[in-house]
Order: C-alpha cells, then sequence, then structure tokens
C-alpha cells in the first residue's frame, strides 16, 4: 500500500473581490511509497504550493481525496487536523519559519512540546543535532544564525517527532548554492535512512538529488521521471532536457 | 515643498502606525490640559478651605501625569520609529542626504505636533465641561467654575513642545549615527533576548522597600502631605525598574524549571512573555502606575465626600450649637436670637465644660499647658466636673478623689494607667468611648480630651494653675434643633454672627454642611475626572498595546498553527499571554493600594475626614468597577487581538 495517495485533486481558489473563480489544480493523480523522494517541479503559480499545502492540510481540496496510509485526510475534523500535523508530518518552509523567541533547542523541542511527548527528548536532540551540523549552536536565538544554519534548525523541528512524511516548498529557495548543496545531502542522506520526503522546487538542481521528479503544469501532473540508476549528474541533464521538452525551457 | 511633499507622504504611508501615536499623544496633551485647567480653575480658587493644599495635590499630580505623558509618548513613538528609519534609509540609498532626512523628519514632528495639540486640548476642554455638567448634579447644586485659561494653555503647549523636541532628537540622533543599510534593516532586526538586569532589579527593590516603608510609618497627617510626593516619587520609579528586570529573572528562573517549561501549555507563553516583558516593561509599568494612581486618587475623594456626612453628623448632636463664657448670653437670650430669625426651638439641652486648652502629652502621659507643641504630642485638652458631666449623661458613676474620667476624641485613647495634669496625678478610672450629647467629632484633627473631675474643687484648682486668672475658663454650650426655612436659617446665622465675640461662638449645621459640600464636592468632582480620564487613558494603552503588538503576532502565530498547534491551543496561549499583561498590572496596583492605605487614611485625617468603614466600601467599589471596565477593555482587545492574529473569530 502507498504511503500517500493523491487522488483526482482539485482546488479551486475563490477570488473575494470577483466571482471569479482560479483553478489551482485541476485534477491531480499520483502516490508516493514509503522511502521514496520526491521532487515535485513547475512554473511559478503551476500550484505547487497549493499541492503541498492541501496534503499538509493547511488548505481543503474542492474535490478529489487525499489519503496518508488509509486515512482520508478530508475525513477529519477541523479540531483534530493540528494534532494530525504534528504526529503524522513534517514541514520545512523557504523562509525557515522559525520562532525567534525560542532558543534553537527549544525550537527544534517544540513539536514534541506540543505533543506532550517530552520524553526522552534531549537524546533525539543530541542524534539529530549531531546529524545537522548545530550542536553548537542550541543555545543560540535563530537571529543570531545564517540562513543556512536556520534550514537546518527548520529541518531539525520537521524530524524531531519521526514524521511518517516530509514536505518541503523550495527548502533552498532562500540560501546561496553552497549552503543549498549542503541541505539536499542533508536530504539526501535522511532519505537513505529511510525517510520518506515530498519537495517542491524551482531549481532542477535541486531535483537531482531526488528519487523521481513530477512535472506540474495545467493543474495536473504532466510528467514523471524516474531516476533508475542514474548519478546525480545524469538526472540533472535529464531533468533539464524534459523541462526544455515539455515545458518549453522555463522553470 | 518637496520635504514637505515627502513628510506628508510618508505619514500617510505610515497611517496604522501613526493614527495610534497621534491618538495616545492626543489623550497625553488632554490629561495634562485638564490638571492644568483644574490649577487655573476659579473653583479650585474658591474652594473655601482647602484651596491651597488642593493646588499643591494638583501640582504633584501634574509632576506625575507629565512624567507618564513623556514615557508613553516616548514608547509608543518607538514602535513607529522603526518603520520610518527603514523608509529614511530607503530614501538616503535613493540619494538623499541626511540634511534633508532631518529636514523631512522635521516636518513630521511639527505636523505631528499640531495635530495632537489641537486635538488635545479641543477633547481635553470638551471632556471636562461635559463631566461637570454630568457631575455639578451629583455634587449638590454647587457648580464647579472652570474656564478656559491661557496660562493653562501656554504650560501645555510649551510641555509638549519639549516632548517632540525630544522626540525630533531621538529621529535626528538615529539618521545621523547610522548607515542607510543598518536604516534599512531597523524593522527587520528582531528584538534580541533580554538579560538579567540586576542593577535595575536592586534600585527598584530599594526604592520600592524605601517608598513602602515611608508609607508605613508615616506617623501624622502633616508628615503624609509632605512625604506623600516623595513616596510616589519612589514607588513609580521602583515600578518602572521592576518591571523591567524582575520579570526577566522570574520569567528566566521558570524556563529553567525543565518540568514546568516544557509543557504546552507553559512553553510557548513563557518564551513570549520574555520577548513580551522587554518591550512591554515600560508600558506595563505606566499601565500599573496609571491605575495605582486611579485607585489611590478615587479612593481619597471618594471617601472624603461620603465621609463628610458622617463628620457632619458626629459634628453636631444637634442643628445649631451657641457656646457661651463669662455668662455673655443667657440661655433666653439664645431663644430670643432664634425666635427673633423665625426659627422654632425643640429637644434643647446643654453642657458645661472649661474652654479647650493647648496642651503637649509626654511619655509618661502628663500634661504640660504649651504654645510650641509639636505635632506628635500636641492635644486639646478641656475639663468638666462629675456633676456637670451626670447632668449631661444622666449616668450615675462615682469618683473618688483623683480619679478622672478620659474621653478622647481624634486619636487613640490614653493608654496608661493614669494622668497628670495641673501638678497632679491622676487615676483613669475608665477611658469613655462617647459622652452622651458632646459632639463625637471636632473640625480640626489635633487628638482632643476631656477628663471629667470629681468635685467642684478640683476643677477649680485645676483651672487656676492652667487658665489665665482673669477669666472665668468655663464655657456652656446649647444644643438645640431648629425647624423652619432655609431662608431662616441663613437669618439664624446672621443674627448670631452679630453677637460672636471672644465669649460667644456658634455653628450651625446647614451652614457647614453647604461648606462641606462645595469642598469635597469640589474634591469629588476633581477625583471623579481624573479617574474617568485614568481609566479612559489606560484602556486606550493597553488596546493601543495589544493590537500595535498583533500584526508582529500574526507570523509567529501562523507558523505555530502549521507545526501543529491547534485552534484551541493557539486561543488559549493568546489568552494567557493577554491575561497576564492585563493582570500583572492591576495585581501590582492592588499592592500599591494596600501599601498606600496607612499614608491615605493620615492624608484624609489632614482633611478631617475621619477613617470610617464608608472608605473600605468605597474602595471595594472602586476596586470592582475598575475590574468591570477592564474586564471589558480586556474583551474588546481580545477579541480584535485574535482576529488579527489569526483570521478566526
Ligand atoms: N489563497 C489564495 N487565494 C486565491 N488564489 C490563490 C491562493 N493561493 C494561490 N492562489 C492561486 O493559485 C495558483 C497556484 O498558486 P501556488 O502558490 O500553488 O503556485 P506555485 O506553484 O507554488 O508558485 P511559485 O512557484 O511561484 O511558488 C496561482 O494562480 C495563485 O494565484
Ligand atoms: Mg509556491
Amino acid at each position: 500500500m502507498p504511503l500517500l495517495t493523491v487522488d483526482h485533486l482539485k482546488k479551486e481558489y475563490k477570488s473575494k473581490r470577483s466571482s471569479q473563480k482560479v483553478l489551482a489544480l485541476k485534477d491531480v493523480d499520483f502516490q508516493v511509497e514509503e522511502g521514496e523522494f520526491i521532487a515535485i517541479m513547475g512554473e511559478s503559480g503551476s500550484g505547487k504550493s497549493t499541492l503541498l499545502n492541501c496534503i499538509a492540510t493547511l488548505d481543503k481540496p474542492t474535490a478529489g481525496h487525499i489519503l496518508l496510509k488509509d486515512a482520508d485526510l478530508s475525513q477529519l475534523k477541523d479540531k483534530d487536523l493540528a494534532a494530525f500535523r504534528r504526529d503524522h508530518l513534517g514541514f520545512v518552509f523557504q523562509n525557515f519559519n522559525l520562532l525567534d523567541t525560542l532558543t534553537v533547542q527549544d525550537n527544534i523541542y517544540l513539536p514534541l512540546v506540543l505533543a506532550k511527548n517530552t520524553k526522552g527528548k534531549e537524546k533525539k536532540l543530541l542524534t539529530l543535532a549531531q546529524q545537522l551540523g548545530i550542536a553548537d549552536l542550541l543555545h543560540k536565538y535563530p537571529y543570531e544564525l545564517s540562513g543556512g544554519q536556520q534550514q537546518r534548525v527548520a529541518i531539525g523541528r520537521a524530524l524531531i517527532t519521526k514524521p511518517e512524511l516530509l514536505l518541503c516548498d523550495e527548502p533552498t529557495g532562500a540560501l546561496d548554492s553552497k549552503n543549498a548543496e549542503d541541505i539536499l545531502k542533508l536530504f539526501s542522506d535522511c532519505h537513505e535512512n529511510g525517510q520518506t520526503i515530498l519537495m517542491v522546487t524551482h531549481s532542477s538542481l535541486s531535483a537531482s538529488h531526488a528519487g523521481r521528479v513530477l512535472f506540474i503544469k495545467d493543474g495536473t501532473v504532466f510528467h514523471q521521471l524516474y531516476r533508475g540508476d542514474k548519478s546525480d549528474q545524469e538526472m540533472l541533464v535529464a531533468i533539464n532536457d524534459a523541462m526544455t521538452n515539455l515545458l518549453g525551457g522555463q522553470a | 515643498m518637496f520635504h514637505f511633499k515627502l513628510a506628508l507622504d510618508s505619514l500617510r504611508k505610515n497611517k496604522e502606525s501613526y493614527l495610534p501615536f497621534l491618538l495616545a499623544g492626543g489623550v497625553a496633551v488632554a490629561l495634562n490640559f485638564l490638571v492644568q485647567l483644574l490649577i487655573y480653575s476659579s473653583g479650585v480658587r474658591h474652594l473655601e478651605i482647602a484651596a491651597d493644599i488642593v493646588r499643591l495635590l494638583l501640582i504633584l499630580g501634574q509632576v506625575i501625569i507629565a512624567l507618564l505623558s513623556l514615557v508613553i509618548t516616548i514608547y509608543t513613538y518607538s514602535f513607529l520609529k522603526k518603520g520610518k528609519e527603514k523608509e529614511f534609509g530607503l530614501y538616503s540609498i535613493l540619494g538623499m542626504k541626511k540634511s534633508d532626512l532631518i529636514k523631512i523628519s522635521l516636518i513630521q514632528q511639527l505636523l505631528s505636533f499640531s495635530i495632537t495639540i489641537v486635538t488635545g486640548l479641543v477633547s481635553g476642554f470638551v471632556f471636562a465641561k461635559l463631566m461637570i455638567l454630568l457631575l455639578v448634579k451629583m455634587v449638590g447644586g454647587q457648580t464647579f467654575g472652570l474656564e478656559l485659561s491661557s496660562p493653562a494653555i501656554w504650560t501645555t503647549v510649551a510641555f509638549f513642545l519639549v516632548v517632540f523636541l525630544l522626540l525630533t532628537i531621538i529621529d535626528v540622533f538615529a539618521v545621523a549615527k547610522t548607515k542607510p543599510i543598518d536604516l534599512m534593516r531597523a524593522k527587520q532586526k528582531g528584538a534580541s533576548a533580554p538579560k538579567n538586569r540586576w542593577l535595575f532589579f536592586l534600585c527598584g527593590a530599594i526604592a520600592l522597600i524605601w517608598g513602602y516603608t515611608l508609607s508605613l510609618t508615616v506617623s501624622s497627617p502633616l508628615q503624609a502631605v509632605n512625604q506623600f510626593f516623595l513616596a510616589v516619587l519612589l514607588v513609580a520609579v521602583a515600578t518602572y525598574l521592576l518591571f523591567i528586570a524582575a520579570s526577566t529573572l522570574i520569567l528566566k528562573s521558570l524556563q529553567k524549571n525543565d518540568r514546568y517549561y516544557y509543557q504546552s501549555k507553559h512553553f510557548i507563553t513563557v518564551s513570549n512573555m520574555l520577548f513580551r516583558m522587554k518591550q512591554n516593561a515600560v508600558g506595563l509599568a505606566s499601565i500599573a502606575l496609571l491605575t495605582t494612581m486611579t485607585l489611590v486618587v478615587t479612593v481619597t475623594t471618594a471617601s472624603m465626600f461620603f465621609g463628610k456626612a458622617d463628620l457632619v453628623s458626629k459634628m453636631f448632636p444637634r442643628d445649631v450649637t451657641v457656646s457661651v463664657s463669662n455668662n455673655a448670653l443667657s440661655k433666653k437670650q439664645v431663644e430670643d436670637l432664634v425666635a427673633k430669625a423665625g426659627l422654632t426651638i425643640s429637644k434643647e439641652y446643654s453642657q458645661t465644660t472649661t474652654e479647650p486648652i493647648r496642651m503637649a502629652l509626654n511619655d509618661s502621659q502628663k500634661l504640660v499647658p504649651t504654645e510650641f507643641a509639636n505635632q506628635q504630642n500636641e492635644r486639646n485638652v478641656q475639663f468638666m466636673s462629675l456633676a456637670d458631666y451626670r447632668a449631661l449623661t444622666g449616668a450615675k458613676v462615682q469618683l473618688t478623689s483623683n480619679q478622672v474620667l478620659a474621653y478622647t476624641r481624634n486619636g487613640k485613647a490614653l493608654n496608661q494607667s493614669s494622668v497628670s495634669f495641673a501638678g497632679q496625678k491622676y487615676t483613669i478610672k475608665k477611658n469613655l468611648t462617647s459622652i452622651k450629647g458632646m459632639p463625637a467629632a471636632t473640625a480640626d484633627t489635633t487628638p482632643a480630651y476631656v477628663f471629667v473631675l470629681p468635685t467642684e474643687a478640683d476643677l477649680h484648682s485645676v483651672t487656676k494653675l492652667l487658665f489665665k486668672a482673669d477669666s472665668n475658663p468655663m464655657q456652656t454650650s446649647y444644643y438645640f434643633n431648629v425647624a423652619g426655612s432655609d431662608k431662616q436659617q441663613e437669618r439664624l446665622y446672621e443674627v448670631l454672627q452679630d453677637k460672636e465675640s471672644d465669649n460667644v461662638t456658634f455653628q450651625l449645621r446647614f451652614m457647614t454642611q453647604k461648606v462641606m459640600s462645595a469642598l469635597y464636592g469640589g474634591f469629588f468632582f476633581i477625583g471623579i475626572l481624573f479617574s474617568i480620564a485614568f481609566i479612559l487613558a489606560t484602556g486606550l494603552m493597553i488596546y493601543y498595546k495589544q493590537i500595535s503588538e498583533g500584526k508582529a503576532d500574526r507570523a509567529q502565530f501562523e507558523i505555530l498553527q502549521k507545526v501543529g498547534m491547534s485552534e484551541h491551543e493557539i486561543k488559549k496561549t493568546i489568552r494567557s499571554q493577554i491575561i497576564w499583561l492585563f493582570g500583572l498590572p492591576i495585581a501590582v496596583s492592588l499592592i500599591h493600594l494596600s501599601f498606600a492605605m496607612p499614608m491615605i487614611n493620615k492624608l484624609l485625617l489632614a482633611f478631617s475626614v475621619p477613617l470610617t468603614d464608608a472608605v473600605y466600601i468605597v474602595m471595594a467599589t472602586t476596586i470592582l468597577l475598575m475590574v468591570l471596565i477592564y474586564f471589558i477593555i480586556y474583551k474588546i482587545t481580545s477579541h480584535t487581538y485574535f482576529r488579527q492574529v489569526t483570521g478566526f473569530n
């Protein structure tokens, strides 16, 4: 059974001013197996963030279903959504979204505290901090860190609950290429440790670390690209080719 | 013109943060103007008895309000400054010189100055007039003269000119000191984590203990009047310092306690409060002070107002008291005078004592005649014979020689078993709590004794030693009720005034009540005016604070929601934060009030208001009302804040 099933997902936005509707997603249909690392690509405004927000239960689909294992997200009651998010999902955002009033350590503890699951938190933090290379920063505040460091902390916060699915929206969008490369290495490592990752990105370089790339256009999954046994380099070439051919060279 | 346009433009663009600032400024102007109007008002000038003291209290109040206005204005301006600096950074990157920026800032200050001054002056005056209309009815027909006086206007304008000049200087420093890139970043730079400030804490603690001690150890009404200002100043400074330092210390120690801190109900609240307290300490301290001031002023003035009836009824067992020495008027003559005024007498009785004599009481409870007693040991003393006492009260007491009965008014009863005067030691047979027919209170506040001596001979020997030889110190007071119109009572006042001399004194309940209504009514009016103004200013400040922070907090709660905090939990967190922010100032002000009570008691005594149960009832009512008003503001604020922060209702 797939970990995540997106079943004929449709999402319309009603504009507040006019009665006109914006069709962000028309019919999106795909599945994610446990342990997969998937990148979602598409041009600006193609609905990538919308898709991610629907999976993240931050937004409600207009039609269609999203299933995590066999739980239908649309069946969840509003008041259970938050608990569902923190128990099953992890998030990494483009602009880190760390709380400035918490130290690095407390930012990472946040989901555990919310889940009232603080037993053995020190041990979890220690392993994670080592892995992410932020062990020296634990008592600093986010505004004292560089962007790359902040994103590591955000990843730490997303992973500390051992989520079934890690959702990332442009995780490297605000970083320079060196920092971006480091973060992607981290994702690859996590992926090797069995973490399922769904990542939205603009950059083909970022996507080249993934095991599968989904291209979204006109509100549907327009094309898929499997890594097979390609190296990162070959994958990058393949992605760029696909974009030139299928999307008209834009990203 | 170019600068003017840019300045106006920037005002318009930053409307959202400018409006609350202008509002706060306007309220500050209105408050100051109000006090100034009162200081120069004919209403205060014409307070018959204590105009000078009232004026003094008002000036003290003015100093405190001026301080508060300064703090509030600078504080609210600091919110605005960040956005403005960013804009200036942009201008300067676009190639504007620093002198241009300063010019723009100057124009902006001038604009906001004019707006706040005009709105403040107008609203302050209108508010005062409206309040007078409203309150004149409560106060009992007496109107309170308050007119637009130019010294009041000029003082207010001059003060705020200085305040805005200060703001401009702050601006100039900011522009002159920093590089454009820093100006650009001003808004982005997050507040850094607060540090422990032991020095602040120490100074605050010392000032607080000092201030509280002053209040707790104040021993006389005069001392209370003298030390009131110092105590207020100390506590005010302490409140600021402690809000800044103690809040950080406490919250940090809470953070160190793992078991407490890492619970979802405390985690966000504590860490948020730590940062908030850093930005808000000054604001919260101001609110706590405003609240305290409201409570103190209302309690004081309302006690005076309600204590009045109590005082009058104690001072007057009957409508009229006429005291006669040296047989200057006979009972018949008094009755004739009353008849002349067209009034009829009823329930008449008389009492015979010596005239009061000023004496000093020493530690071994010995009384010596004096002209130079200090405040602490001065006493008014009267003597009467047992026969007169029995005639007055109908009591059947016996006294052996060297025994006396002692009656004390306006102070603590004698605490030793014997008392000495006129070279003789007497055993106190009984400390009387009242003498039937004798007024239980006097117009002045000096403690007063009446000693009942066993025989006429004792009385003679005492008076011979203590009073001048050539006059008869015995005084007979006639007490009686009169029936008739107000006109006739006024007529009686005039008739008696004609007869008034060294040997004849009199008091009319009717006239005293009238004078007191004017005095305490005026007081009450000032108190109410202050309180309403304070409560409004406080409410506005809290509301403003929450709303100006709501925008900044929104991002944070969005993150929390994404990370898995439920709507319910977010609401709970917000609620507990707002409750802290509301509750803390009230709690602090209640503590301040309890420590201020001894001093307030003495202050009230300075105005001849004895401390009665009425004071506590008034106090409880004031606190309840205050909490109620706060609760309403809290509800409105948290509702707006919820909406602002979360987008749900
Ligand atoms: N809350 C909203 N209300 C109305 N329309 C929206 C809303 N959010 C997104 N849209 C519209 O839906 C479409 C898809 O937006 P989405 O943010 O998913 O794009 P994206 O692929 O993430 O773009 P980008 O790469 O620029 O982030 C856009 O046309 C956008 O204008
Ligand atoms: Mg997007």
